[in-house]
């Protein structure tokens, strides 16, 4: 599959990136946003995609510099290959400061580490060449320090782990309700609690979101599209709501 | 601060690993459980400490082997250094069932890849040259696929992130009240509710525990020590009963 043009006004692009395969990884999908000569990289994901990625991001970039590496939160499918994007390119890392101290046991470079900087728990507002990019909140879903995304121009909420779907083959998703298996049971068991979805969700529900890029698996295109996965999710018991009141002794 | 033996009788030793320093990486603690020659690492940790976790595991092996690698969960403190642990040992690496697809992003290599395997939601016993060792759920707590290790022969409870503590200077908590500061704030923000950590608290209940050992910083010795760490996880707020509603940030 090509990179995938999800955006783009002349001025700004956002782009998902090809798919390099995965063998027996789980698939991951790696996102940039462009405007105005800078750039941003979200989730860059492991060793076994960075050549092909970063090569990917050199070329989609052409004269403008990458700016921004986003890490939603602290899992080897996002942040494995962080010294590498730091070493090759200038740009500052962002990552939920509960995992600041965490990320250097990848053995991140001297050179590099006082460019991985740390999200407040709050959020925060990035500037991509002047372009407003939304650092919204999204702890225990599933990660305890965990955040999305929001771009203001493309209208595009990247959500990280939530909305992640595996084992289809489209990029898009076409019928909400023929979708759902591939996204319930990693909904159910990863995320923390149906108040951490309801939180999120409250909070989605005040933007203007057009799409719904998710790391794994397929997008949500479209505001109907978009509602029915946020009503979805607001429905959904998870985690520990569906743990039971004493974890058992494994007898066997 | 040299390699400290927690426990040791005839043909079964409990070792926590010399600190290796840190710098910037927060500080993490590696464990060597040795049965008869066969010897288990927990949470072997990142880069930076694999070359001497690697050889101090080695030496205190002697003629034995390494036969199992325990994860407790996905985190680069934890497994970061899985693929160089893999590659120089025969061991058998036991992860998360949750995790089992998201280590290969690390790169493991190919000829190792047969060898990391899946623990599943509800735990499993491993046999470490014929003594028993208990894989137990502690899911949530913080990661959604998370497991500890209890060892009835020293009646060590290896506890990962429970417990665990930042910035004090000692190995051994001393007194359990004046050591709150240092792990209250962790537990709070990264453990995901009360439910969860009282779900563990009910279960560990059950155990004969004489030491609680966690991932990071002091442990908890005697059966006193133990029982106010359990008492007060089994009490705590946390994760999302403490959360605020998300706002979008000014």
């Amino acid at each position: 599959m090509p990179s995938l043009k999800l955006y783009d006004d002349g001025t700004h692009r956002n782009l998902m990136l090809e798919d390099y395969g995965h063998g027996q990884m789980v698939q991951a999908n790696q996102h940039l946003i462009v405007h105005d000569g800078e750039g941003m990289i979200l989730d860059p994901g492991g060793h076994k995609v960075y050549n092909r990625a970063l090569s990917e991001t050199t070329l989609l970039l052409g004269r403008s510099t990458l700016k921004y590496i986003f890490l939603s939160h602290q899992d080897p499918d996002i942040v494995a290959a962080v010294n590498g994007w730091l070493m090759t390119t200038d740009a500052v890392a962002y990552a939920s400061a509960l995992w600041l101290r965490f990320i250097p046991h990848f053995g991140l470079d001297s050179l590099v580490i006082d460019r991985l900087r740390p999200i407040p728990d709050e959020g925060m507002h990035l500037q991509l060449a002047g372009s407003d990019l939304i650092i919204l909140p999204a702890h225990f879903l599933h990660s305890p320090g965990n955040f999305s995304v929001y771009d203001p121009v493309s209208k595009i909420l990247y959500s990280g782990d939530l909305g992640a779907s595996l084992g289809m083959d489209y990029q898009e998703v076409g019928d909400f309700a023929g979708h759902v298996k591939y996204m319930e049971g990693f909904h159910r068991r990863y995320l923390a609690s149906r108040k951490a979805i309801r939180a999120w969700v409250d909070m989605i529900r005040t933007l203007d979101v057009e799409t719904i890029a998710p790391q794994h698996g397929a997008l949500f295109r479209g505001r109907e599209m978009s509602g029915r996965f946020l009503e979805w999710l607001h429905g959904l018991e998870c985690g520990v709501d569906l743990i039971p009141e004493r974890y058992l002794v494994p007898d066997r | 601060m040299a390699s400290i033996t927690l426990f040791q009788n005839a043909n079964h030793r409990n070792i926590l690993l010399e600190d290796f320093g840190h710098g910037q990486a927060v500080q993490a603690n590696q464990h060597l459980i040795i049965h008869e020659g066969a010897g288990m690492i927990l949470d072997p940790g990142g880069h930076k400490v694999y070359t001497r976790a690697m050889s101090e595991s080695t030496a205190l092996l002697g003629d034995g082997e390494l036969k199992l690698i325990f994860f407790s969960h996905q985190d680069p403190d934890v497994l970061a250094a899985a693929n160089g642990w893999m590659m120089t040992t025969e061991a058998t690496a036991w992860i998360s069932a949750l995790w089992v697809r998201f280590v290969p992003h690390f790169g493991l290599d190919q000829l190792v890849l047969d060898r990391l395997k899946a623990i599943p939601d509800e735990g499993m016993r491993l046999d470490l040259g014929g003594s028993e060792l208990l894989v137990l759920p502690a899911h949530f707590l913080h990661s959604p696929g998370n497991f500890q290790v209890y060892d009835p022969v020293s009646r060590i409870l290896y506890s990962g992130d429970l417990g665990a503590s930042l910035g004090m200077s000692y190995q051994e908590v001393p007194d359990f009240k004046a050591h709150l500061p240092y792990m209250e704030g962790f537990h709070r923000r990264y453990m995901a509710s009360n439910k969860a950590l009282r779900s563990w608290a009910e279960m560990v209940r059950g155990l004969d525990l004489e030491m609680i050992a966690p991932q990071h910083g002091a442990f908890f010795r005697g059966k006193e020590m133990v029982r106010q760490l359990v008492d007060w996880c089994a009490e705590l707020q946390a994760g999302v009963d403490i959360l605020p509603p998300f706002r979008i940030p000014r």
